[in-house]
């Protein structure tokens, strides 16, 4: 009896110690790819610039929920992707630039390309 | 005359058994075997997001330090010499929370020109 508690105590420790209870995700990066030109489109890309504490599209601020209706009322006509160019400033770190693209996912139709410094 | 001995309580060893084996069941379930991460890693949090597998990858330090299974990597090419045709297609990094968001672009943009046709950012989901 003893020995069979003692296993399944051994059995215990191992997977109390090595399981892991957080949960990930991943979220594609679309960086720009030097050197090749992009296919000729006669869609007008988007400027996005962000910021720590701010995100611009196309001169004019929104917050991150704002983002996908500002988007809407963007687009006209839905047989185009529209092209997003995203320029980072300084200071912006991974999590601000990941907390866009989370941003950016749920709306369709659009080609968001990161611009490196 | 005799003194009474005093009564030995047996062991419950059957209750004994059948809260540990709860508790074994509860983490067989519940939790997920995965390689240890770098310990002072803080993953970028995000919410609305479907799980992925526990990552098993390029980690990249706030400093912009790459290590891959605790190991200090060079550069993209090093990493990608080890990696098979199929991990080669579709690369993953951890970055941490902190890192310049223009390193994580660099890193992506020498990751495509090294063959990797896209590039996925592992993230922690935030606790709903």
């Amino acid at each position: 009896m003893t020995s069979l508690i003692d296993i399944i105590f051994l059995l215990l420790l191992f997977f109390m110690l090595s399981s892991t209870f957080s949960r990930f995700a991943e979220v594609e990066l679309a960086a720009a790819t030097g050197g090749r030109s992009a296919e000729p489109s006669d869609t007008r890309p988007t400027f996005l610039r962000l910021a720590e504490d701010e995100v611009s599209l196309n001169g004019q601020t929104y917050t991150l929920s704002e983002l996908p209706e500002a988007f809407a009322n963007l687009r006209e006509e839905d047989d185009d992707a529209l092209p997003v160019l995203v320029s980072l400033q300084d200071e912006v770190t991974s999590q601000r630039l990941t907390d866009l693209l989370v941003a950016l996912r749920p709306v369709q139709g659009l080609r968001v390309t990161v611009l490196g410094s | 005359m005799r003194r009474p001995r005093p009564k030995r309580r047996r062991e419950p060893t059957i209750a004994l058994i059948n809260i540990v084996f709860l508790m074994l069941v509860f983490f067989l379930v519940a939790g997920t075997l995965s390689r240890p991460l770098d310990g002072d890693l803080d993953l970028v949090r995000t919410a609305d997001l479907e799980g992925a597998l526990p990552p098993d990858t390029l980690v990249v330090h706030p400093d912009g330090r790459m290590t891959y299974r605790g190991e200090t990597i060079g550069g993209v090419d090093a990493f990608l010499a080890q990696r098979s045709d199929e991990e080669r297609k579709t690369v993953r990094l951890v970055p941490d929370r902190a890192l310049p968001a223009s390193d994580l672009v660099r890193l992506a943009r020498e990751l495509r020109g090294a063959g990797a046709e896209s590039v996925m950012v592992v993230t922690q989901r935030a606790l709903e």
